[in-house]
């Protein structure tokens, strides 16, 4: 820009100068020319006057200097010279056949002519009177020619020209700088605060104005990319996005703790490889970047996850991969459990229905005599009994898992629920001679009484079923300083060592040989669990095998 | 250009963990076989062996079209001639972990229990982690790591010792099962050996980061 300034005022400037030397030597010439010719005419006018009033002589004592430029002649009517200012009449050759001369012959007044010497350079003004004597008198001025002139002021028009251009490089640096200076200054973060030159302003409007719609956009996606950090940061289940080369586009913390990443390190732009080399994983990002969605069940840190890899499209192209870990580690223990439990189920269910089928079979085969039948019906019964409670305990605990169970809290004196249910129990612990004392004092705690006598019945009759002839039974319920405590203590056969966690599944049994003989149907102790977990109570269980057990379920404050 | 350069060599780093991976896999699936008598298992890495050997072609094929084609000097050279080095110790441990698996699943076959040698698990899992350590050491660029692994070694080499003493002890004992003791021996001794080459990886690993490699600083 600053060359384009420099080159196009410099051309100016010369143009002009060229041009107006031009012009005026031209218009100088010319004027100079015609006062010439008026000046050869009046000198002409005055000589021939001198000359009918001085005669001859005139010319003669008119000798003096007529310089270089300046010629008089003198010549007859046959064109002889009879005198002149510049060279011996005798040698000068006829000058009848002159142009002036003839016009002057012909009978004018006057005639003039103008000769060119390409030679010379030179132009020369004749100019010829009829004198009255008969005679011609022929003046002569001779000038440079027009180029000549132009010529002659060549180096002063250089001179000009020099001086001329030099004034233009420093007028057209200024200038330049001038325009440029501003430019290079401005401040493109604040356009607006630094006054440039008003031409500027629409143009810096219009920046400040993109400067603001950009800053607002960058605030905004900022925020927006703030935002999708704090969600996937705080995100239990892992994050990986990756884009078609593999490379990590964002990975939260999870996903990072559980791929084995450092913590501290920076994976965004990373291939996937430098964070993990798990082939199964590497299968599941080969199968979602070429476009198909995959998932797998892959343990990590001891922990299992499903994971579910989903390829990324824009335009019909797959632009990357989406991964999602989430821990399954709990469900797929629910479902082991659930199996477990359907299977325990349909066991425990087809044990007392093939006896009953079998006697029943027998009766009606006629295989039975008739003084057994009594006692044949009797088993029926009692099966049919077996399975009626374990029924019962069933529904029970589907619909304690279900939450259906759920009855208005109100309070209840654990005491007193103690002892109705060992005044229920007095019969069979009479039978199998264990005496079954309660202690304590009236303890309310908020809770569905029929849950609560549930959990009582339950944890009183594993404690007499369970016990040695001879034992006891301690149900002990007392108001404790955070809450109330309950605890039943037997002197029965106890656990043994690292099953005492175990009798709260679902149809564990520590004894399998023993169920038929108690009549439990397994799930007592879940039953105990689910309603104190309902009521926020916390059980505990101490047991020494063969010398008794004590389990203890601790209620939180009203 | 330059930028195409450094995607391949992006390319090369990325295709060296994928190898890294394969045998780290074939290894812990090898010694899991041969522990557990788990001839599926012995199987699945006898299968891995042709994978790891057709990535180790295709390494050595882009280490050579880098090396013709950008002429590479300095740093570049390095990683690429290291890269070639290492491939070949890749390989190696992945032929290993396919002959122990060999060996996992004839005993597998014979149904014979498992020798009383506690060491020979020990060795498995020291190798693991040595082959995991110097693969971990090429993604990390970690000299540390580099000189534990080497470091290591001597721990694999002193375990090789024990499970011999307790095949020596063990054919005194039962002189009926020398052949057993002998496959075991064979074991320890390509245990042993893929110490030796993951050492070799993470020498590698140093000379591409350094420009020195154990020969020149001894």
């Amino acid at each position: 820009m600053r060359k384009r300034i420099f080159r196009s005022m410099c051309l100016l400037a010369l143009t002009a100068v060229i041009l107006t030397s031009v012009l005026v030597s031209a218009m100088v010439y010319a004027r100079s020319f015609t006062e010439m010719k008026t000046q050869v005419q009046r000198e002409a006018a005055l000589i021939s006057v001198g000359l009918s009033h001085g005669g001859e002589d005139y010319l003669g004592a008119l000798q003096i200097d007529y310089g270089d430029d300046f010629r008089i002649t003198r010549i007859r009517r046959d064109g002889m010279v009879l005198f002149d200012s510049d060279a011996e009449p005798g040698r000068m050759e006829n000058h009848l056949s002159r142009p002036e001369v003839q016009a002057v012959l012909s009978g004018q007044w006057s005639g003039e002519a103008v000769r060119r010497s390409e030679t010379m350079d030179t132009k020369t003004y004749y100019y010829a009177l009829a004198l009255a004597d008969g005679t011609v008198l022929r003046l002569a001025s001779t000038m440079r020619s027009a180029f000549g002139a132009v010529l002659s002021v060549a180096p002063l028009m250089v001179f000009i020209a020099v001086v001329v251009l030099l004034l233009t490089l420093l007028l057209a640096r200024r200038m330049a700088n001038l325009i440029i200076g501003p430019l290079n200054a401005l401040d493109l973060e604040h356009p607006e605060r630094d006054g440039a030159y008003e031409e500027l302003s629409p143009l810096l409007s219009r920046i400040a104005q993109q400067n603001r719609s950009i800053g607002r956009q960058m605030r905004q996606l900022t925020a927006r990319q703030e935002e999708f950090r704090l969600l996937s940061e705080n995100m239990s289940e892992g994050l990986l996005l990756l884009d078609r080369n593999a490379a990590i586009l964002t990975i939260n913390n999870s996903a990072q703790a559980l791929l084995g990443g450092d913590a501290d390190r920076d994976y965004a732009s990373q291939h996937f490889l430098q964070l993990s080399r798990d082939l199964q994983l590497q299968k599941l990002i080969e199968k979602a970047l070429g476009g198909d969605r995959a998932e797998d069940t892959l343990p990590f840190r001891g922990r299992q996850y499903q994971v579910i890899a989903s390829p990324v499209t824009a335009d019909e192209t797959i632009r990357g991969a989406l991964l999602l870990f989430l821990d399954v580690t709990e469900r797929q223990q629910a479902e082991q459990m659930r199996r477990e439990f359907s299977a325990n189920v349909s066991h425990e269910l087809k044990t007392p229905l093939t006896s009953i089928s079998g006697y029943a079979e027998m009766l009606a085969g006629g295989m039975v005599r008739d003084g057994d039948i009594k006692m044949f019906a009797g088993r029926i019964y009692s099966e049919a009994g077996r399975l009626l409670a374990l029924i019962q305990d069933i529904i029970k605990l589907s619909r304690l898992d279900e939450g259906t169970a759920q009855e208005q809290a109100e309070p209840v004196d654990l005491y007193e629920v103690a002892k109705q249910v060992v005044e229920r129990l007095a019969l069979p612990a009479a039978e199998r001679q264990v005496a079954v004392t309660v202690e304590g004092e009236p303890t309310v705690v908020l809770g569905a009484p029929a849950m609560l006598d549930e959990l009582m019945f339950n944890l009183c009759d594993n404690a007499v079923k369970y016990n040695k002839a001879g034992g006891s039974v301690t149900v002990s319920a007392r108001p404790a300083r955070d809450g109330a405590c309950l605890a039943v203590r037997d002197t029965g056969i106890g656990i043994p060592h690292g099953l005492t966690e175990r009798v709260f599944e679902r149809f564990y049994r520590v004894d399998k040989s023993r169920s038929k003989d108690t009549g439990g149907t397994g799930l007592g102790l879940s039953i105990v669990k689910h309603i104190a977990q309902i009521h926020g109570a916390q059980v505990s269980i101490e047991s020494k095998e063969q010398v008794g057990t004590c389990i203890r379920v601790k209620f939180p404050p009203n | 250009m330059r930028n195409r350069f450094d995607m391949q060599l992006r390319q090369l780093d990325c295709e060296l963990i994928q190898l890294g991976a394969m045998i780290e896999h074939a290894i812990a699936g090898a010694a899991k076989a041969l522990l557990e008598c788990d001839a599926e298992k012995a199987h699945e890495v006898a299968g891995l062996d042709d994978g790891i050997d057709q990535k180790e072609r295709d390494i050595e094929r882009l280490c050579l079209k880098l090396l013709l084609q950008q002429q590479p000097v300095a740093r570049d050279l390095r990683q690429i001639s290291a890269a070639l080095k290492m491939i070949t110790d890749m390989e190696r441990i992945g032929d290993q972990a396919a002959d122990i698996a060999e060996i996992a699943v004839m005993l597998a076959g014979r149904g014979e229990p498992l020798l009383g040698s506690a060491h020979i698990g020990d060795m498995a899992r020291a190798t693991i982690r040595m082959v995991s350590d110097s693969v971990d050491a090429f993604v990390k660029k970690d000299l540390e790591l580099t000189r534990a692994v080497v470091r290591y070694d001597d721990v694999v080499d002193d375990l090789f010792d024990e499970v011999k003493n307790d095949l020596i002890r063990f054919i005194a004992q039962n002189s009926a099962c020398g052949e057993q003791a002998i496959d075991f021996l064979m074991v320890a001794k390509y245990f042993e050996r893929i110490g030796d080459h993951a050492t070799n990886i993470a020498e590698w690993v140093e000379f591409s980061i350094t420009g020195q490699h154990k020969d020149e600083t001894e």
